[in-house]
């Protein structure tokens, strides 16, 4: 038996040698610039005949890269990446609409070979690039898995009494004490929507709260509208019998939801990822202060586990997890000046510096990087009170001027609270300028991006 | 940790594109020294002083003394000329005033070519830090420099103008220095080995041609020494004669200190190649040696000269000089010998 297994690996090894693929898995929570990246990374691929600004993709460097093109995927039931769509919106000076749902794209990469041996048998080879997008938030789901109905309530009911979320939670337990009586298999859909609600408000208040279960209630994909999501957690306050058929509805809608939901999508799509790249903003947290940036560090911490599936063996058999390497990317890079990228970086490592070490401990690859998939502004050098300060420039998206602006010294140290309570930073969102879509996008360090990402898959 | 932000509206403030040598960004510890102990790497043994003051006293009082002499006798043949004719006079002070003039100017100028080389190991740690430190601004303006060094001697004009284009505002210093590296020193490096290739191929071939062991010495002094002038002339540090010496004993240092690794694989090669040319002859294999000689010779100057580290994968390999030098002679010993073989067959006949 044992040999036998051995055997089917081995011919499936080869097999996925001979197949030239490689699964890209692109995640990060929202607003983190899922579909910039993508839409850059295809765009960069594409053009990257007259391409000049690709150094670090030592393929390309070596002038091997042949020929790029898009090609159909087999995996018909995920809907294609809208690149597209997304070009065009750029070509509007508009940034491409956010990532709501998973998404797909395959390119087809034509290269010369290197390798000494393999060229003795042929001189050109493909690889097949899939890219996976698909909303961070999703992941957060992963300790639903273990959990049953009753137990997601009391873990709910501790989380929700707790910290900045307490306030905003008011108004949905409300809606259950003003209901005195039994909750009724009628108001379940009224509640559903009042516990949505709340979350989206937890999600878009100034508090920027991270850490939301269960992630469909804020980004549903295809299940928008669907009764599978009209389910909530009974609060401490409501008064629910346990044998009425209110409830057992509640049990079912959860456990379909956590059978039929979240658990396909764990097996589905980290059954067959090589590459997971991780993008986080962290010059939103740097604006927001150290409350964000503590929530933020913890939201990616439990994010980052959900890569990490080998600590237990059902879920090791289940998933057969194939992460080889995880790239973790601050994007947004074209906002700081660049003499303060690597600080950036640093603050970066330090903030995942946990979630780092648990995945480098499973033997997953782990690299760090700061990068700007479309870069929309300009460095430059202004002159202030007799100092020489660099400053990036750009049109602000919020009211469309042109504006030159400092954004704060980012600190190569980790910061104490008092620290982050007096160091001000103010990094600005910029629009997009007038830009031309026929040849490559300006961005800063997509090609190391590249490198890091298939670079050794260029034999 | 009071830096404020701040926005200024466009037109209020005078700004320009940035491109080098910004405020500095504190320097950042290097990983690897962060490791402890960090002074592990960082003690060094300091040259013994080779020179006494003593000597160093004899040099300069010998060089005053012959120049004075030079300059008295110059002063009596000149008054000499004068005495015999006015116009005799006046051509030889005017040809000792060129011959001053042009002497004074050339050996300044080579000597400023020169003394680049022993800025290039300065240069070389400086970068190799900027490298480490991943800290921005600063090497742009060194590989600016470099570049125009580079240009007097050789046509970089077009991987320069694809480096310009590649690198761009946010590349940092290491980054600056890698696609540099790629761009600009693959090329010198491919027009290094190349001329490796060439000088080491065509003293293997003399070696396995000539009769007389010394003529061989004598071949290979020569040969070495041309391949010295021209790798330094590539990587923009031409050497005059007295620095090609000094060059010398600085390569040959080298590869004396070289690892023991890399001399374990370095000797392999030469047996590899041996063992195949001794088939053929001993003194095809000889030739062969001084052949991989030369070329580890040369590997050792290119070393010497580039500006920026070798990394594991740019890093020239003994193997590829190898095959092409056994390749080359056993060729050429072959052919020579089928055509002895003809012509015995013609003479037969």
């Amino acid at each position: 038996m044992g040999v036998k297994q051995q055997i089917r690996e081995a011919v499936e090894l080869v097999e996925r040698g001979l197949d030239k693929n490689v699964r890209i898995c692109v995640t990060g929570l929202s607003g983190s610039g899922k579909t910039a990246f993508i839409t850059s990374l295809v765009n960069q691929l594409l053009h990257q005949k007259s391409s000049t600004t690709l150094p670090f993709w030592l393929a390309h460097a070596e002038k091997r890269v042949l020929a790029v093109k898009l090609i159909p995927y087999n995996d018909l039931h995920i809907p294609e990446f809208p690149y597209a769509e997304s070009l065009q919106a750029i070509e509007n000076r508009l940034w491409p609409s956010s990532t709501r749902n998973i998404s797909q794209i395959r390119i087809s990469v034509k290269y010369q070979i290197k390798n000494k041996w393999i060229k003795k048998l042929q001189k050109t080879s493909h690889l097949n690039i899939d890219v996976i997008d698909y909303p961070g938030e999703w992941l957060l789901d992963l300790p639903l898995l273990n959990l049953d109905y009753e137990n997601w309530c009391l873990l709910f009911n501790d989380w929700v009494s707790k910290g900045k979320q307490a306030n905003l939670s008011l108004e949905w337990l409300n809606s259950f004490s003003s209901d005195t009586g039994q909750i009724s298999k009628t108001d379940i859909k009224g509640l559903s929507e009042s516990f949505r609600q709340f979350l989206l408000k937890c999600k878009t208040s100034e508090e920027a709260i991270e850490f939301i279960q269960p992630g469909r209630f804020i980004l549903p994909g295809d299940l928008e509208g669907a009764p599978v999501l009209d389910f909530f957690p009974i609060p401490a306050n409501a008064n629910v019998d346990k044998n009425g058929e209110a409830y057992k509805i509640l049990v079912q809608r959860y456990e379909y939801y956590r059978d039929n939901v979240v658990q396909p999508f764990f097996k589905e799509y980290f059954s067959k990822v090589d590459r997971q790249v991780l993008l986080v903003d962290v010059l939103k947290v740097l604006n927001q202060g150290f409350d964000s940036y503590k929530e933020l560090q913890q939201t990616l911490s439990k994010l980052v586990t959900s890569f990490n599936y080998g600590q237990t063996n059902w879920l090791k058999r289940m998933f057969q997890p194939k992460i080889n390497k995880l790239i973790i990317a601050a994007t947004k890079s074209d906002q700081v000046p660049p003499e303060q990228h690597m600080a950036m970086k640093s603050f970066l490592a330090q903030m995942l510096m946990d979630a780092e070490n648990q995945v480098s401990y499973q033997g997953v690859n782990v690299n760090t990087l700061v990068f700007s998939a479309i870069q929309v502004s300009e460095s430059v050098t202004a002159e202030h009170d007799n100092k020489r300060i660099s400053c990036v420039k750009g049109v602000e998206l919020d009211n469309g001027e042109d504006v030159v602006n400092y954004p704060g010294k980012i600190p190569v140290e980790p910061m104490t609270r008092k620290q982050w309570n007096e160091q001000e930073f103010n990094f600005i969102n910029f629009a997009i300028p007038d830009l031309t879509t026929d040849r490559q996008l300006p961005h800063q360090r997509m090609d190391r991006l590249i490198e890091l990402l298939v670079g050794d898959k260029f034999l | 940790m009071n830096e404020k932000p701040i926005k200024f509206a466009s037109e209020q403030v005078d700004t320009e594109v940035n491109k080098e040598n910004l405020e500095n960004l504190d320097s950042l510890l290097n990983d690897e020294l962060k490791q402890l102990p960090a002074g592990i790497n960082s003690s060094k043994l300091l040259q013994p002083k080779s020179k006494t003051k003593l000597f160093k006293a004899f040099v300069v009082s010998l060089t005053g003394l012959i120049t004075s002499a030079a300059i008295y006798e110059a002063w009596l043949f000149i008054q000499q000329m004068f005495a015999i004719n006015p116009i005799l006079g006046g051509i030889v002070s005017a040809l000792v005033g060129v011959v001053l003039v042009t002497g004074i100017g050339s050996l300044i100028k080579g000597r400023v070519k020169s003394k680049r080389l022993s800025k290039r190991e300065i240069l070389r740690a400086e970068l190799k830090t900027l490298d480490a430190n991943e800290t921005y601004g600063k090497a742009r303006s060194k590989l600016e420099d470099i570049s125009q060094e580079f240009q007097q001697e050789v046509d970089i004009s077009k991987s320069l103008a694809i480096f310009q284009q590649s690198a761009q505002q946010s590349h940092n210093d290491s980054e600056l220095i890698k696609i540099y590296s790629d761009q600009v020193l693959a090329g010198l490096d491919k027009l290094a080995l190349e001329a490796i290739n060439k000088h080491a191929t065509e003293s293997a071939i003399m070696v396995a041609l000539s009769p007389l062991a010394a003529a061989d010495m004598a071949l290979v002094a020569w040969r070495s020494s041309k391949m010295l002038q021209e790798i330094s002339r590539i990587y923009g540090c031409p050497q005059t004669a007295f620095g090609r010496l000094g060059l010398t004993k600085q390569v040959a240092t080298n590869l004396m200190l070289a690892g023991a690794s890399e001399l374990i694989a370095d000797a392999s090669v030469e047996l590899l190649g041996k063992s195949v040319a001794a088939t053929v002859s001993t003194k095809v294999a000889q030739g062969i040696g001084v052949g991989i000689l030369i070329s580890r010779f040369g590997i050792q100057t290119m070393r010497l000269c580039r500006p920026i580290e070798f990394t594991e994968d740019s890093r020239p390999k003994l193997g590829d000089v190898r095959k092409l030098i056994t390749t080359k002679v056993v060729a050429m010993i072959t052919t020579k010998k089928k055509n002895q073989v003809l012509k015995q067959g013609e003479k037969d006949d």
